[in-house]
């Protein structure tokens, strides 16, 4: 399952991202990285992007990121 | 004089201790890449020079501003630096911190927003954490003003943090082979795992600022065996375990962050685009009914100061020549300008500031994304827009916050459709005169928002064909954080958004006008066979006028308007009433016969504020963009909006 799988409110742990270069490096510096609990807070008005709740900060993602990175519940 | 470089995460109130520390009135934005030129300032009551770097989130330099700081940090002589970071969240600001300390150990650490860690449930062992980390560390709260003397004690100190910690042995092993390889005078790991990761920036820099190629032969046959994603997924993990092993051992926390009401509103479908609408609606009716007072007052006052000038003149027998100029053009045009713009401008980006200071800007950004994603564009040009509608040449300059050159051009390129402070003046004044026949603010309010709403959509619309044609592509990548709504001082805000936009604006739009006004007064008083070269010019744009529903005074008063659109509306009057010097505006009635007279009709005044809203941007504002992205892009940002402009008009005009 990837990160658009998760219903808001609902959290789960990053597993891998399969993004590569400047993306996948971007993601890491915002604290998504494997093995890391992240929760879906609450989506934009046209639900593209949402915002995530890691590290206790909330992240905007766009949908089409959001599809590679893959996540599990706990 | 020595340097202290002052770094942090964004959003945690770097730059409001950069303020604290030098007296100083820099901008603190809520965005990443507020800080993009350096700002530079004496401390206090030291011998210090303080340098604000960009408020970056790692050193992994992949954008501009994590450049700038990682060559300042690098290359740059330096006494100490400042690490700031917000106390809610050590363990993301950990991050950067340890990346710092490879590249330099002198480092004291300011832990700001300390006062609010009770209301979050977060408590912070900083004794601790200063003993982890081998630094002085500072508690801070730049609101409050806790901590200051203390971080400038701490200056003094001369501790130097003995923290290191070791990647796995493979890394390690690369590190120490490539050291060897090295042959430039900084070595250090840092440069070392750069190169591993195969970062092409690092080299250019070196390349630029020593003329050294870092990259030897044998470098470059070493980095062929590495793997360097393997390498950066490696650094990043370790940092990030690292971060959390120290979080976890400093900070301890009982309640979790919640979804704040605000948010709530911000993000639900109904709510929003009614918040939103309310929001720009209001905007433009609290600047409409606000900026009146001031502007009446103001050229009353210009009108009394004029006549004291006039008579002064007389009396010591000024000639003709001299004080006409003068007074009939440049002291008109300028003092139109500061009585219609100012007061509208100096309200506009109060509010602006407000929303960009709260933290209301980046959820614009989050919830328009998907707008900009459709028309080709990057989720923050929403906020350049914004900006725009207070000072084109400011958008500009805020695009930078856009990391990609191509959305950045998408940004800058669309943004002249924004009608900005300079135009609105003449589009609220057709609006009352030929749309609401009344003072009526509601209304003229109303049809301005659609107004806006349109020129919104032209702006998409361009930025849609562009990306299909001159800057193909899809748009960069948008991760954003949405910091925490803040609490922002009034007076602060009040003294920024005076000092900063407003009177840095005004001082622009008066400094370019004073030629024109020059201009306009000459064009009026030479002529030939007794007709004015004004009138000899308008005449040769009539007929081409005409098909954009325009006539030939109104054209020209748009291309001598170039340096300020502020003066378009008292050109056109002028040209009208064949007057030999800039006309004093009088009330809404006169200048509506004066139009009516000239054949205006409610088609000319659509025309004419849809060719307000599509024309070349105005020269301060191209100028600033040939200073940000050349003259080539200046050249596409001059034409684009006009030939829409046109076209639009000549198909408009065949039709009604």
């Amino acid at each position: 399952m990837n990160l658009c799988d998760l219903k808001i409110n609902e959290s789960a742990i990053i597993k891998n991202i399969n993004l590569k270069g400047i993306k996948k490096r971007r993601l890491y510096d915002m604290g998504f990285i494997n093995g890391e609990k992240i929760e879906k807070v609450f989506d934009s008005i046209f639900k593209d992007p949402s915002c995530y709740k890691i590290k206790n900060t909330f992240i905007a993602v766009r949908r089409e990121d959001a599809l590679n990175i893959e996540v599990s519940y706990e | 004089m020595s340097n202290i470089l002052l770094c942090g995460n964004p959003n945690v109130g770097k730059s409001s201790i950069f303020n604290i520390l030098t007296s100083s009135n820099e901008h603190t934005g809520n965005w990443t890449g507020k800080t993009v030129d350096l700002a530079v300032a004496k401390i206090k009551g030291t011998n210090y020079n303080l340098i604000d770097l960009p408020g970056i989130y790692s050193l992994s330099s992949l954008s501009e501003e994590e450049i700038i700081a990682r060559d300042t940090l690098l290359f740059s002589e330096y006494e100490k630096i400042i690490y700031v970071m917000d106390s809610s969240n050590i363990e993301r600001n950990m991050n950067l911190l340890l990346q710092i300390l490879e590249i330099n150990k002198n480092v004291i650490v300011c832990l700001n927003m300390i006062d609010e860690l009770d209301s979050k449930g977060i408590s912070v062992d900083s004794d601790l954490l200063s003993d982890i980390l081998g630094v002085e560390v500072v508690k801070c709260s730049t609101k409050n003003r806790i901590g200051i003397g203390d971080l400038l004690d701490s200056l003094e100190s001369d501790r130097v943090s003995n923290f290191n910690f070791l990647y796995n042995l493979d890394i390690e092993n690369k590190v120490d082979d490539i050291l060897e390889l090295i042959n430039f005078k900084l070595k250090n790991k840092f440069i070392a795992l750069s190169l591993l990761e195969k970062n092409k920036s690092i080299v250019k820099s070196i390349k630029d600022k020593f003329n050294i190629d870092i990259n030897t032969n044998e470098i470059n046959e070493y980095l062929m065996t590495v793997n360097a994603e393997d390498v950066s997924d490696n650094i990043c993990y370790k940092i990030n375990d690292l971060s959390k092993e120290i979080s976890n051992r400093v900070v301890i926390r009982t309640k979790e962050k919640k979804i704040s009401f605000l948010d709530k509103l911000f993000t639900n479908k109904i709510t929003a685009v009614i918040l939103m609408l309310l929001i720009v609606f209001g905007i433009f009716l609290i600047t409409i009914v606000l900026a009146n007072y001031p502007s009446d007052l103001l050229s009353l006052l210009f009108t009394k100061i004029e006549s004291l000038l006039y008579n002064l003149c007389i009396k010591f027998s000024v000639p003709e020549f001299i004080y006409e100029p003068l007074l009939f053009g440049v002291y008109r045009v300028v003092s139109f300008i500061i009585s219609v713009m100012f007061p509208p401008l100096v309200i506009f980006f109060f509010l602006f500031t407000y929303a960009e200071e709260a933290g209301i800007l980046p959820r614009i950004a989050f919830n328009f994304d998907r707008i900009c994603k459709c028309a080709g564009c990057h989720g923050k040009q929403a906020l350049t827009i914004c900006s725009g509608f207070g000072c084109n040449a400011c958008a500009v300059v805020g695009s930078r916050i856009i990391d990609s050159k191509r959305d950045k051009l998408l940004a800058i390129l669309t943004n002249a459709f924004i009608p900005c402070n300079g135009r609105f003046p003449m589009i609220i004044a057709i609006i009352s005169m030929f749309f609401v026949n009344s003072s009526n603010k509601l209304l003229v309010s109303m049809y301005l928002t659609i107004f806006v709403l349109f020129a919104i959509l032209i702006s998409f619309l361009t930025s849609f064909i562009l990306s299909k044609t001159l800057l193909k592509g899809t748009s960069g990548f948008f991760v954003l954080e949405l910091p925490d709504y803040k609490k922002v001082s009034l007076s602060r805000i009040l003294k920024i958004s005076f000092v900063n936009k407003s009177l840095s604006i005004l001082k622009k739009a008066i400094l370019v006008s004073i030629p024109s006004g020059i201009i306009i007064w000459i064009l009026n008083n030479t002529s030939v066979n007794d007709i004015s070269i004004y009138s000899i010019l308008s005449n040769f744009l009539e007929p081409f006028s005409k098909l954009m529903g325009l006539d030939g005074v109104i054209l020209l008063a748009f291309i001598i308007g170039l340096p300020a659109n502020e003066i378009v509306l008292p050109l056109i009057i002028m040209g009208y009433l064949r007057s030999s010097n800039v006309p004093l505006i009088a009330d809404y009635t006169s200048i509506k016969s004066i139009l009516v007279d000239n054949g205006w009709t409610i088609s000319t005044a659509i025309s004419t504020i849809l060719f307000s809203i599509m024309h070349y941007p105005c020269a301060t504002t191209l100028a600033t963009i040939k200073s940000e992205v050349g003259s080539k892009w200046m050249f596409f940002a001059f034409i684009i909006p006009l030939i829409t402009g046109i076209s639009f008009l000549i198909i408009l005009n065949l039709f009604i």
